[in-house]
């Protein structure tokens, strides 16, 4: 009963999100607040698409319960390859978000291509500006080119 | 002490003091020792970044292109600071 009850209330919920999500998002604008002080931002087409992928997620959860599976025990009883598929997707998923991190802070921001020049890093290895940035973005401060010392780096 | 603080504030960018590799320099910042890295003599990221005097800075992202900046000054660079930090914040 509680194993059906719960993903059951979950649909309903998702589902009235999604419905109030929609009317926010062509009426007016308003802020989310869909995850406490974490979500204040405005309530776009990402929200309506963040929703529905809450409620996809509540739909096979509920599918799930009817046909007497549960969560928990299903991702338990789940092969080696089931387990590396869904680590290759939550992989995927945190790349794509980093990846995303990396927009213009500016919508009016003309992007340049990094140019060309290196670094080196402490273990007196050189690289390239690009193949430093490519694993991860990086804001560079330069701190000491000429002969007096920046005091913001102190 | 700032760089530490953006640090931490602006994960997942990593927050990096570009320096000269010299070994006053080296003393003088040995603060900075987690997080910086030098400019290359031979091939100044500095001189393909068109960064002509200091504090500059500027975002690399991981796509290959610039994501912010170059700025100069101060200024200019607690507000660039700004706005990374306000992209980074959960919406």
């Amino acid at each position: 009963m509680v194993r059906r009850c719960s993903p059951s209330l979950a649909f309903l919920r998702d589902a009235l999100y999604l419905l109030v999500i929609i009317r926010l998002n062509n009426r007016e604008a308003g802020s989310c607040h869909c995850f406490g002080s974490f979500s204040q931002g405005q309530v776009t087409s990402r929200t309506v698409v963040r929703n529905g992928l809450l409620l996809a997620g509540a739909v096979v959860t509920l599918v799930a319960a009817f046909r007497g599976h549960a969560t928990i025990g299903t991702l338990l009883d789940a092969s080696t390859g089931t387990w590396a598929w869904l680590l290759a997707t939550v992989w995927a998923l945190a790349l794509s978000v980093t990846m995303g991190l990396a927009r213009p802070v500016s919508e009016d921001y003309v992007r340049q291509p990094i140019p060309e020049g290196s670094v080196i890093l402490p273990d007196g290895s050189a690289h390239t500006l690009t193949a430093l940035a490519a694993p991860q973005a990086r804001l560079l401060v330069f701190c000491r080119r000429a002969v007096h010392p920046v005091a913001m780096c102190r | 002490m700032m760089i530490q603080s953006w640090s931490a504030a602006l994960w997942p960018i990593a927050v990096h003091p570009v320096l000269r590799d010299e070994a006053a320099i080296r003393e003088e910042y040995a603060y900075l020792e987690p997080w910086w890295i030098f400019d290359d003599a031979a091939t100044s990221a500095a001189a393909g970044l068109k960064i002509e005097f200091t504090p500059a800075a500027v975002v690399l992202g991981t796509d290959g292109f610039i994501a912010g900046g170059p700025v100069f000054g101060e200024g200019d660079i607690r507000a660039l600071v700004g706005e990374l930090t306000d992209a980074m914040a959960p919406n």
